[in-house]
């Protein structure tokens, strides 16, 4: 047994032992986690980690005191993955993008620039005709700017999806006469991998107010919202959830990054991450319920990109980085929820991260071409 | 192979380094490019390295030059050309950031990881028996102050750490801080020797701390050097070239440790704390991290028989430009969320020390400072056990030590 399957034999063995699962190795024929759905009515929101958690403080019985939502909520309604693995490069932004196109990118992860292969977000808008506010990305920092939309000459920009990087749309939405993004310093918590200080500054003033005019954001308001709130990716869920009141979107994807904290090496601040999203997934999931236009109709995708480096890795440092590309930082877990999912599912079969990709264009019934991961049966 | 290298590469290394480079220049020779770096990183700075490391470099290279099946998983690794080049020796930190990203985006790192993985455990069986010579003259003795200013915990503290060792529940904490430092100062006394014994604290030291022969690092006193750090790091984010110039020019720090105000008269030691502040990440930022990341490198690189730790609290989590403001003076503090840091080290601190030499035979106590928690690991020590007995630190260093 390798260190990726005994991952995934511990995460089942919990998952079973906890939400009374069953598992498809002990089905006769292949569980078919999704009942046959009527496409066009569908919808998809994905929601990723940013800043991988490990099972130690997820899934094994030590860490499920972090994740009471997630074991507790969501977990029991969902088709769960045990073994996702990720065999491309460990680096948030280039893994994220590549669970959007499909295929392991390659680019330098510390560099703004857009996927080389196309996005779900372009498959869909294109194989269907879909309008640009049918596709939105939510996603943590400038860095993500380009996500939204791949180079290749066939599809790009036109057919991509509309960015939201929400401290630059903040800042935006209070104008130059408004109190600055230092009035909400909580918001400004960044990860230590890539310390964004520039967060205030719009890489793109013009269409950071085309999306502020788009999403008709009230300053007032937003003022006194983003006051409440205490960390970057809880403004990122309060956009999200702005998004599809407006425009109820058919095709979402969400990307947490509070967990990426691990990078400056306090685990408090780590574990605390854990349990917001933690907290912030079964809010989305509370949205989507009490939503009518998602409500019965939407499949939510929930996964960390990657893990992080283990414990008893010699040439790691612990939960702190995923830089050895050892078991633990390259496996992680996925779980799909929604009317069409055969809930208290266990998959136990590797799957790979990009496959994700193919399992949207199978909800959704639109054409990936180009997708690298493969069809995932137990969601076809 | 580098069948390119010639001694002439070397010229711009630092003495010492250059004369181990130029006088094992076949056996570097038979290093794969995709290796070489590494080998090369080593040489740059090994003028500053301890001793103990200094003379793990030269066998390595050794090893590597008569064994040379050892490195076949690195043969079969792919490197382009312009990685395959003399020009890269002069920079080795650069040579390797460009190796590391490209065997990232070639995906090869795996294929990197088990020939790596492959070497080390062939070089680590051969040092097997040379380990008895490098056996400490003592049990090693590692000690750890966890918990300053917090409350305590709500969860139990030591979760990771218990099945190694014991947790005694009933420690006289008084006078347990100067017991702490009286096994420094005897075992620094009486076994004196380059690098062997070490206090690091993430505050001020101990009161009445005073210790010939004790290698000391005291976050606070760092200061100087680390506000250079942060304004260098400072400048590189507003300028936007990304993390790799930034890591690359703390890099130069590291190796030519040219800063003003340098806090530590030892040039090795100033190598060693700069290189702490700039390849440690979070370091700058949070004493914490700092203190856990000092902790692993003196065991992994020092390999001490002594190690007295203490943790403090550090600044409570704000904007990252807020933090590095505060980062010389911060007063916000979080001593809860510092505890949970230090227990967490704690444990790692304890998995670096079983993988020294003669780990067996040494002792390993976390005291929650100022109250009567201790955990203890030890040969005399059964694992996974409590006990409420009445003791001292005194008395549990006394027991750790008699029968390590």
């Amino acid at each position: 047994m390798n260190e990726h399957q005994r991952l995934s034999l511990s995460r089942r063995d919990f998952l079973l032992s906890t939400i009374g699962a069953t598992t498809s190795l002990y089905c006769s024929h292949p569980l078919r986690a999704f009942a046959s759905t009527n496409s066009t009515r569908q919808k998809a929101i994905i929601i990723t980690f940013g800043g991988g958690a490990r099972d130690d403080e997820t899934f094994s019985v030590d860490g499920q005191q972090y994740i009471p939502n997630l074991l507790n909520t969501l977990a029991p309604q969902s088709c769960f993955f045990t073994q996702v693995i990720n065999r491309g490069i460990l680096g948030h932004y280039v893994a994220t993008a590549s669970i959007a196109t499909g295929a392991y990118e390659t680019f330098d992860n510390f560099v703004a620039q857009p996927p080389a292969h196309p996005t779900i977000f372009e498959y869909f808008r294109k194989d269907l005709r879909r309008p640009r506010e049918d596709a939105w990305l939510i996603a943590p920092g400038n860095l993500f700017a380009q996500m939204g939309a791949s180079h290749n000459r066939r599809y790009g920009p036109d057919a991509g999806a509309e960015v939201i990087l929400p401290k630059q749309l903040l800042a935006a939405a209070l104008g130059p006469q408004a109190p600055q993004l230092d009035a909400y310093p909580d918001l400004l918590r960044d990860n230590y991998e890539r310390p964004d200080m520039t967060a205030g500054q719009n890489q793109d003033q013009d269409e950071m107010e085309r999306i502020v005019h788009r999403l008709n954001l009230d300053p007032a308001d937003l003022r006194t919202q983003a006051a409440t709130l205490h960390s970057p990716d809880e403004l990122s869920v309060y956009m999200t959830k702005h998004v599809m009141r407006t425009f109820a979107p058919s095709l979402l994807f969400l990307t947490l990054h509070d967990i990426d904290v691990a990078h400056s090496g306090a685990y408090s601040l780590y574990l605390e991450g854990i349990r917001r999203t933690d907290r912030l997934c079964a809010d989305m999931w509370a949205e989507i319920q009490s939503n009518p236009e998602y409500k019965d109709k939407t499949t939510l995708f929930i996964m960390p990109d990657f893990g992080r480096d283990g414990d008893n890795d010699p040439g790691g440092n612990g939960f702190q980085h995923h830089r050895t590309g050892s078991a633990s930082a390259r496996t992680t877990w996925m779980m799909a929820l929604g009317p069409a999912v055969r809930q208290k599912t266990v998959i136990e079969r590797p799957i790979e991260s990009i496959d994700l990709a193919a399992a949207v264009s199978g909800v959704l019934g639109f054409d990936a071409g180009l997708v690298q991961g493969k069809r995932i049966p137990e969601l076809a | 192979m580098s069948t390119w290298l010639t001694a002439g590469n070397f010229s711009a290394y630092p003495p010492q380094g250059r004369d181990l480079a130029t006088s094992h220049i076949a056996a570097l020779r038979q290093i794969p490019a995709a290796l070489l770096p590494v080998f090369l990183v080593d040489l740059k700075v090994y003028d500053w390295k301890f001793p103990i490391e200094q003379q793990e470099i030269a066998k390595r290279i050794e090893f590597a030059g008569a064994n040379p099946s050892s490195l076949a998983g690195f043969r079969n690794i792919v490197v382009p050309p312009a990685l395959d080049s003399p020009e890269k020796v002069a920079d080795p930190q650069q040579f390797l950031a460009e190796m590391t990203a490209y065997l990232w985006s070639s995906l090869q790192m795996d294929a990197y990881r088990s020939a790596a993985n492959q070497f080390v455990a062939l070089f680590a069986a051969t040092e097997q028996s040379t380990h008895l010579a490098l056996h400490p003259a003592l049990p090693r003795l590692v000690m750890i102050c966890v918990g300053k200013d917090a409350k305590p915990p709500a969860y139990p503290l030591f979760q990771k750490l218990r099945r190694f060792g014991q947790m005694r529940t009933n420690v006289r904490p008084d006078g347990a801080a100067e017991a702490l430092i009286a096994a420094l100062r005897q075992r620094a006394e009486s076994h004196p020797a380059p690098y062997a014994h070490w206090y690091v604290d993430g505050g001020n030291p101990l009161p009445g701390f005073a210790a010939a022969g004790v290698t000391q690092i005291f976050y606070p006193a760092l200061a100087p050097l680390n506000e250079q750090i942060l304004a260098r790091m400072e400048s590189c984010i507003e300028a936007g070239t990304g993390p790799e110039v930034m890591h690359s020019q703390l890099a130069e720090l590291s190796e030519h440790t040219p800063l003003e105000n340098a806090s530590l008269a030892d040039p090795c030691l100033q190598h060693f704390a700069v290189s702490l502040l700039t390849e440690g990440s979070g370091t700058q930022i949070f004493s914490t991290s700092f203190v856990q990341w000092a902790t692993r490198e003196i065991l992994r690189r020092a390999q001490p028989a002594t190690l007295l730790v203490r943790f403090a609290p550090r600044q409570r989590q704000k904007s990252f430009n807020a933090m590095v403001a505060a980062a010389a003076s911060a007063t916000d503090l979080d001593p809860d969320g510092s505890l949970i840091d230090a227990d967490m080290s704690a444990y790692y601190a304890y998995l670096e020390l079983m993988r020294l030499p003669a780990s067996e035979n040494s002792a390993f106590l976390v005291w929650f400072e100022n109250h009567s928690q201790v955990f203890v690991a030890g040969r005399s020590i059964p694992a996974g056990t409590t006990s409420d007995s009445p003791t001292t630190i005194v008395d549990l260093t006394m027991e750790l030590l008699n029968h390590a």
